[in-house]
């Protein structure tokens, strides 16, 4: 085998390593799932059919421990996450969300560059490797007694 | 248009001023032909010390060798067994870079990066993963951490005006969104598949969300 030849192996084995593999499905992210809430954090005591679902309820408690009670104000499931177009998680007339797919990975986790829009002020822009069963969470601003928290799940 | 009527400075010569090398007539000299860009050369020897300045600050002027009486005796023998050797003819630039990069340790340290690059996707890949932030406002400090404990990512907006309290924060449940028409117009459905409310984008790709006015969809 030439040193060449192996050169040419070593330089195509790194460059497979550092370019994410995309799995597009024309203009669709192939079983990409995202759902996106926005979450009250307060002492307040919250009605049953507005509290999350366990398992989301306990990653919030072990994250932001200063406060008791996590009320899901708003929620939404976008079973479609299209690589052509910008994506919207609008849980709320108030916070939403839009991303662009940069891609998935062979892991599954996808990749995106995402905005956290406020009415019409967008409070971040982020770059993230969204990676399933964990969890995206986003510490927004003060309202009355509590936060009010961005959630964002890769499911 | 500004045309230069001095020569440019002797390279050795502005190397000596900006080290404070040059007196005398030399130095009288040298300045009356930068005199017509006096301004800009103070600029270049203002740089120039505060690069020399960074890097005297971060840069260590020596380095103790590792096992500093090994490492002189591994010298003091590798002089001893060339002394008799004939010295090789000087290689070319471009064979000196092809032997160095055919080279075994070269190949083995491309073997290292590549490997480190693979394992360092892999733990990547554990959990949620931010990249960068950036918040367009100024007053807003974006920080993020992983939460082990709840495997969670974590983006904490700090500065951000905290919304009145007589203000109704409104949710929503929605089930899809689908884009429709022109670029940033979109559908938005609830979980009975019925139509929830329209969005289209303003000039600043901020989202105005409307109420269904089901005759003009």
């Amino acid at each position: 085998m030439s040193v060449r030849f192996v050169t040419f192996l070593f330089a195509m084995l790194i460059s497979i390593a550092c370019s994410p593999a995309e799995e597009k499905v024309g203009s669709q992210v192939k079983d990409a799932k995202v759902w996106g809430a926005l979450i009250f954090a307060s002492d307040d005591e919250v009605p049953e059919k507005s509290r999350p679902t366990k398992d989301l309820a306990k990653k919030l408690a072990k994250v932001f421990k200063e406060f008791k009670t996590f009320e899901q104000l708003g929620q939404h499931t976008q079973g479609i996450v299209f690589s052509d177009y910008q994506n919207w998680v609008v849980p709320s007339d108030d916070f939403n969300l839009n991303f662009e797919s940069k891609g998935t990975t062979k892991e599954g986790s996808m990749n995106l560059m995402l905005k956290l829009w406020q009415d019409e002020k967008v409070l971040v822009k982020t770059d993230v490797t969204l990676k399933k069963g964990s969890p995206l969470f986003i510490k927004g601003p003060k309202w009355r007694n509590g936060r009010l928290i961005f959630v964002l799940v890769l499911e | 248009m500004n045309i230069k009527t001095n020569p440019e400075p002797n390279e050795e010569l502005l190397t000596r001023w900006i080290d404070d090398d040059l007196f005398g007539q030399e130095l009288i000299d040298f300045e009356a032909t930068i005199a017509d860009d006096r301004e800009m050369y103070d600029a270049m020897r203002e740089e120039a010390k505060g690069l020399g300045n960074m890097m005297r600050a971060n840069f260590a002027s020596s380095v103790e060798p590792p096992y500093p009486d090994f490492f002189n005796s591994q010298i003091q023998k590798h002089i001893r067994d060339g002394m008799d050797e004939k010295l090789p003819e000087k290689a070319s630039i471009g064979s000196q870079i092809w032997s160095w990069f055919r080279s075994p340790f070269t190949l083995a340290a491309a073997a290292a990066v590549a490997l480190l690059l693979t394992f360092n996707r892999q733990q990547d890949e554990s959990h949620t993963l931010v990249s960068s932030t950036f918040s367009p406002n100024p007053n807003v400090v974006a920080t993020s951490f992983f939460s082990e404990d709840a495997n969670a990512t974590v983006i904490v907006l700090e500065g951000l005006d905290a919304i009145p309290d007589d203000r109704e924060i409104v949710g929503k449940n929605i089930a899809t969104y689908m884009p429709s028409g022109a670029p940033g117009f979109g559908k938005f459905f609830d979980d009975d598949n019925q139509l929830a409310f329209v969005m289209e984008t303003n000039s600043f790709g901020a989202p105005v969300i409307s109420s269904i006015k089901k005759d003009s969809i």
